[in-house]
């Protein structure tokens, strides 16, 4: 179990880092729908920016698991540069768009005060992209693809975003829904 | 026509109210959603702890199913058992049950 630790480390980390993002694209759409009353919106900024940031956090675990790992061997080059593994070239490019995305996501929210709103909002829709690209990473990418429970939590994470998205496209905007930051 | 005011008592008024707004000033108030962020940061956490751990259990279980397919010639099996699988899985797993083997 030892030698194998990292690798464990690397694929819970992802597993973490995959479930909070999920949490944050719908607590953006909540914000930004108003589908559900309560929780009031303030809490739920503040937790959209918290679990965020945790996400972030789970994908640096992510990363030193696989840089560690003895059997991967992923060095800066792979973690980094999209097409230089050798393991699942495209899988693993498609974590590391998605990973420069979210980190354009969040040096964009943090800087949102000296940054003009279109272009803020212009970033910040990119997290549409950014959970189907990391997504479809995981279960291209990792090994928990054939996993039941895995595959039932992408297929309900993905329903439930897809139907708030319709719901933030087709439904009128509720007034006061401008005032706060979300997708 | 308003009642005359007594100046004692509007004095002690005065007094208990700004009593109460130093008390609120001086006394840090958390955040509404400060108690969620705990439970949450825990709850990522654990479940973090939990998964790895998750992942470990089936990995030690699959690991005699491994070794037999591998023994048996048939490399690609140990991969597609799935939960076991990472890069290389089969190579090593052949690698391994040789090693011992011998």
């Amino acid at each position: 179990v030892t030698s194998h630790a990292w690798w464990y480390t690397a694929r819970a980390g992802g597993i973490v880092a995959w479930a909070l993002l999920t949490i944050t694209v719908i607590g953006g759409l909540q914000l930004s729908t108003r589908l559900v009353r309560r929780p009031a919106p303030a809490w739920v900024l503040d937790l959209h920016r918290f679990v965020s940031g945790l996400a972030i956090a789970f994908v640096g675990v992510h990363l030193v698991g696989l840089a560690l790992d003895p059997f991967v061997k992923f060095g800066p080059a792979e973690l980094l540069v999209p097409f230089a593994s050798s393991y699942r070239p495209g899988a693993v490019a498609i974590g590391i768009v998605g990973l420069y995305l979210l980190v354009a996501i969040e040096a964009t929210s943090l800087a949102m005060r000296h940054l003009s709103r279109r272009v803020w909002h212009g970033i910040h829709l990119s997290s549409y992209p950014l959970f189907a690209l990391v997504t479809v990473h995981g279960l291209m990418a990792g090994t928990d693809h054939h996993n039941a429970i895995f595959q039932w939590a992408c297929l309900l994470a993905a329903s439930v975003v897809l139907f708030m998205t319709l719901v933030r496209i087709l439904a009128p905007r509720r007034s006061g829904a401008r005032l706060t930051a979300s997708p | 026509m308003a009642e005359p005011v007594d100046p004692n008592d509007q004095a002690e008024r005065i007094r208990r109210l700004q009593e109460r707004r130093a008390g609120t000033t001086n006394a840090r108030r958390s955040h509404p959603a400060a108690a969620s962020r705990i439970l949450l940061a825990g709850l990522s956490v654990s479940s973090f702890f939990t998964v790895a751990g998750a992942i470990a259990l089936t990995h030690r279980q699959a690991a005699p199913t491994q070794s037999v397919a591998a023994a048996s010639g048939t490399p690609g099996s140990a991969a597609a058992s799935g939960a076991a699988a990472r890069p290389g899985t089969a190579t090593n797993a052949v690698a391994h049950t040789v090693t011992k083997a011998s």
